[in-house]
């Protein structure tokens, strides 16, 4: 499945319920590439700095999104423009988020609550539930194309058969 | 002060429904909260409550959240604060918390929130 366009509510609600009820796993694997698919395309929405106008007069984030399956796993995958100043910092976050313990990141996700602004919480926490969710490292990257623009890549692993 | 129910469009799965009754005292809101402006949909329910302890009446908060994400966390955990608060200062409050009892990652959340609002939620989980 793939989809590149306006990540609008009624889009990822819709390729939810697609993921949720049409993949063949069990309720639980299903239920974490439905959560992470939301956490993921919404963190595109929210933060993808090209945005396209819609017509009660917001703005929504562009980007890609593609599910992939083998015989392991499910990836998910979204690629969406950043501002270049922010590229750093969400590489930090993510390369922490890969090497701190599961408790920690509980904790920390706790205490971004506290500080992140009450309409927005950020990409920081989205990033750790997401890790959560999926239980494997983030895989993640910028890519510079030659019109100078950054693109933020990440995908999350979804085993078939969960981590023990 | 009115009862407060809010169910935007049963097809509209991201919002949540919400009932919450001024006369009982009792509160639920369940289904799944993704929303876009995340804000705009709590604000009111926030108020409501905030207005409702006012009158020092007790409160049972069920939750029958299925999933909600990390905007709808930020509201949730407000709410809870609230409650906390409210518990502080001898209010009469209850809160359960209904999960599918299949499902690990709810149950760490909820266990998340009463650690950080450090308030008691009765977990009752279902089949």
């Amino acid at each position: 499945m793939n989809y590149d366009g306006p990540f609008i509510i009624q889009i990822i609600s819709t390729f939810s319920k697609f993921l949720l009820e049409n993949t063949v796993a069990t309720e639980h694997v299903s239920k974490k590439l439905y959560r992470v698919f939301i956490e993921l395309a919404q963190n595109v929405a929210l933060y993808s700095s090209e945005r396209v106008g819609l017509i009660n007069g917001a703005f929504i984030g562009k980007g890609k999104v593609y599910i992939i399956e083998n015989n392991d796993a499910f990836k998910c995958i979204t690629i969406n423009r950043i501002h270049k100043e922010h590229a750093a910092t969400l590489i930090k976050n993510c390369s922490e988020i890969n090497i701190t313990p599961i408790e920690a990141l509980r904790t920390k996700k706790r205490n971004l609550y506290k500080i992140a602004n009450v309409q927005d919480t950020g990409a920081h926490i989205g990033l750790i539930m997401i890790y959560t969710y999926s239980a494997n490292p983030l895989e993640f990257e910028i890519i510079d194309n030659e019109d100078g623009e950054s693109y933020f890549k990440i995908a999350a692993t979804i085993n078939k058969v969960e981590n023990s | 002060m009115e009862n407060l129910h809010v169910n935007i469009n049963p097809e509209l799965v991201y919002y949540p429904i919400v009932s919450f009754n001024y006369q009982t005292g009792i509160c639920e809101i369940s289904g799944e909260s993704y929303m876009e402006e995340t804000y705009k949909f709590y604000e009111p329910i926030i108020l409501w409550l905030q207005n409702y302890i006012a009158e020092k009446k007790s409160i049972v908060l069920n939750v029958k959240l299925t999933y909600f994400n990390t905007s709808s966390s930020r509201f949730i955990l407000e709410i809870f604060y609230i409650l906390k608060k409210y518990t502080d200062a001898g209010g009469d409050v209850r809160i359960n918390w209904h999960y599918k009892n299949d499902d690990p990652d709810i149950l760490t959340e909820i266990n998340d929130f009463m650690e950080e609002a450090n308030i008691k939620i009765t977990i009752i989980p279902f089949q």
